[in-house]
């Protein structure tokens, strides 16, 4: 096993490892909990494969290593991936799993793309609660142990499957019954309990190779500024595994090397985007309600080009919910931020095809202004090939009809903070 | 164990408030003693709070049942309010005490289940379940369409007339894919990529094994009964 230690540094960027401006980033010394935590879990992890209760998925070719926003040293996998798929990014934003396989063909990366490979199944447990936790762990660690044959690296793509999985490490190690349990139904299956010594998302990964892609750019991104948001599964609750210094970097790290102008100090940089799980199906008055407090923040205190996220839920809510904000009671909000994820960030950059790679044409507020302001070529008459004969909507007494489309009742309903008090405002 | 709305409000009033069979329940999960540490009750949570910003939902509150043990209280916050959480996590950053709200709301729900009080709220999930159950992803692309989100705007609305077009090639490309031969695992719209069907009765197995297929019973019949019927025959066609 060889360590990549050039990796570890960027060359001459400047991270945020000082205090946000706004002063409501806590210090490093408000987790010291999670900082314990993280090396009691590993050294238990060690004393259970050394008893046979277990074996440790150790990784595969080079590494590098980074401290996590309690001061935890994790280790990020360089090479040989195994790419365990987002549900989320391949159903509703391909282009952004196309991207990754792009760049990592670019960057000569050995990876492969496991068609025996599960949802991580997070929905149902975070949603719903249908899936009890010993089948979520079951699920997680057939996967663990598919990727384990293969004697690759486990490459999580998405946030909520990083946060299961970070989680599912966790319990796995400090349950005995639960192990127990997940042992039996493996072997059921004819396979064993394997558990990776670190997990790893692939916005880690970018991070990581951040120099390297920085390299390869064709087009900088020195004319456009960039708000950043983190996937709140990606260190809510599981800080010991984030990348960072007072918050996470690893989106602000790879905006940085490709020349952006930086912007994640907006007063609701910590906000929730509204996703829910539950609420973007059931609840999507609450959802366009929260995502208008997130927008509003970052379209009128950073002005940004572009909304930049590592989570495949929030990207999709963040961009999702802009048109129908045209619908607010309290009176129309206009919002066209694109939103693009990193790993498409970073494509365009090296050149990817706007259309063919990052599939751009997949978002539902237009990414083109991004692509015009940044100087990114693309092709002008691409929508003109896609005609659908559309009709108008009849409008009327009672009906809500914006652009022609209806959006009466539920559809553009919106919440109000319930500590408004209603009778003062008249 | 008495099952449904019922019987446990019955079992509750039988037991008195403090302390009950249901508390136990949810004190005798190993999640519990993470999550629920000592509430200082300063409301940080609660000021944070997405889902208490909108709605009749409170962290605080749900710590405070959590540690006075009281049974008609759990039973109310199972009817409807841990459904609002949102379980963005931001609670657990906050609490100067190192809390979990979000965790102990995930107890709640998981245990709602094994109590028979979770029939409405899986009532929404029957499409992501048969998804996930079916094809072994949760989300597929052929939900995406206009005029299921007709809130999502025109271009989505245009768009999803095309999108089996737009998807084919995606997902080939010859390096990566040496154990796929090459098969585009992003073409089709039915699961968010091809998920090899051996694996997909691996994952219904597990729910067998494990006891969450009789919890699927509950909110979907029809759905449990399908995948009872696919593992019967993945096991013949093993055994043959």
């Amino acid at each position: 096993m060889s360590k990549e230690s050039q990796a570890t540094e960027s060359k001459g960027i400047k991270i945020q490892h000082q205090p946000c401006a706004s002063g409501i980033c806590p210090s490093k010394a408000a987790y010291p909990h999670d900082l314990e935590k993280a090396r009691h879990l590993d050294a238990k992890l060690e004393e259970l494969e050394k008893a046979g209760e277990l074996k440790i998925m150790r990784i595969k070719g080079p590494y590098a290593e980074y401290e996590t926003v309690p001061g935890y040293k994790k280790k990020v996998h360089l090479d040989h991936f195994w790419d365990h798929k987002s549900c989320n990014l391949c159903s509703i934003n391909p282009g952004a799993a196309k991207s990754l396989w792009w760049i990592w063909d670019q960057l000569g990366i050995d990876y492969y793309n496991p068609d025996h490979q599960t949802s991580c199944t997070g929905w149902m447990y975070w949603a719903t609660g249908i899936q009890s936790l010993p089948a979520l762990v079951g699920v997680l660690a057939r996967n663990w142990h598919e990727c384990y044959t293969m004697e690759r690296n486990f490459n999580i793509h998405c946030i909520t499957s990083f946060a299961t999985y970070t989680e599912a490490r966790h319990w796995i190690i400090e349950s005995d019954e639960l192990r127990a349990k997940v042992r039996k139904y493996l072997k059921e299956l004819g396979r064993e309990l394997v558990v990776p010594e670190s997990i790893v998302h692939v916005s880690d990964v970018i991070y990581a190779l951040r120099d390297r892609i920085a390299e390869k750019a064709k087009y900088k991104l020195d004319k456009v500024t960039v708000a950043v948001h983190y996937g709140d599964h990606y260190w809510k609750g599981i800080m010991e595994n984030a990348i960072g210094g007072y918050r996470p970097q690893v989106v602000d790290g790879l905006l940085h090397a490709l020349g952006a102008n930086v912007a994640s100090d907006y007063s609701a940089f910590y906000e929730c985007c509204g996703f829910g799980f539950r609420h973007i199906i059931m609840n999507r008055t609450m959802t366009r309600s929260q995502t208008f407090r997130k927008l509003k923040s970052i379209r009128d205190e950073t002005h940004a080009d572009l909304i930049c996220t590592n989570c495949p839920g929030c990207g999709n809510t963040l961009d999702k919910n802009q048109w129908i904000q045209k619908a607010r009671p309290d009176g129309a909000e206009e919002f066209k931020i694109p939103v693009l994820f990193p790993y498409q960030v970073a494509s365009l950059c090296m050149g990817a095809d706007p259309y063919e790679i990052a599939a751009v044409q997949f978002n539902s507020t237009p990414v083109e202004p991004f692509l015009e302001k940044a100087g990114i070529p693309f092709d002008k008459n691409y929508y003109d090939k896609f005609k659908v004969d559309e009709k108008p909507v009849e409008e009327g007494e009672g009906k809500i009809v914006i652009d022609n489309v209806d959006v009466t009742g539920t559809w553009s309903s919106f919440l109000t903070p319930r500590w408004v008090n209603k009778s003062l405002k008249g | 164990m008495p099952k449904g709305w019922k019987e446990w409000e019955e079992e509750v009033v039988k037991h008195g408030p403090k302390e009950g069979p249901l508390y136990k329940e949810v004190s005798d999960d190993f999640r519990f003693k993470h999550a629920v540490k000592n509430c200082m009750r300063c409301g940080t949570c609660t000021s944070i709070c997405p889902a208490a910003h909108f709605n009749e939902y409170n962290p605080r509150d749900v710590m405070r049942i959590m540690m006075d043990g009281n049974d008609q209280e759990i039973l109310d916050l199972m009817r409807e309010k841990i459904y609002a959480c949102a379980q963005c996590h931001y609670c657990i950053v906050r609490c100067p005490r190192g809390n979990q709200p979000a965790i102990a709301v995930m107890i709640l729900r998981d245990i709602s289940h094994n109590l028979g009080l979770s029939e409405e709220a899986m009532k929404p999930f029957t499409r992501v379940l048969k998804c996930i159950m079916m094809t072994g992803t949760q989300i597929s692309p052929d939900m995406i369409q206009g005029d299921f989100f007709p809130d999502w705007g025109p271009k989505t609305k245009k768009m999803g007339n095309f999108i089996p077009e737009l998807r084919k090639g995606l997902g080939s490309k010859p390096q990566g894919y040496d154990g796929l031969k090459g098969v585009d695992v992003l073409a089709g719209v039915e699961s968010a990529w091809r998920v090899n069907p051996k694996t997909v009765h691996e994952l219904q197995k597990i729910w067998q094994m494990d006891g969450s297929l009789e919890r699927l019973k509950a909110a979907s019949p029809f759905l449990a009964e399908l995948v009872e019927e696919e593992l019967e025959e993945y096991e013949e066609d093993k055994d043959e």
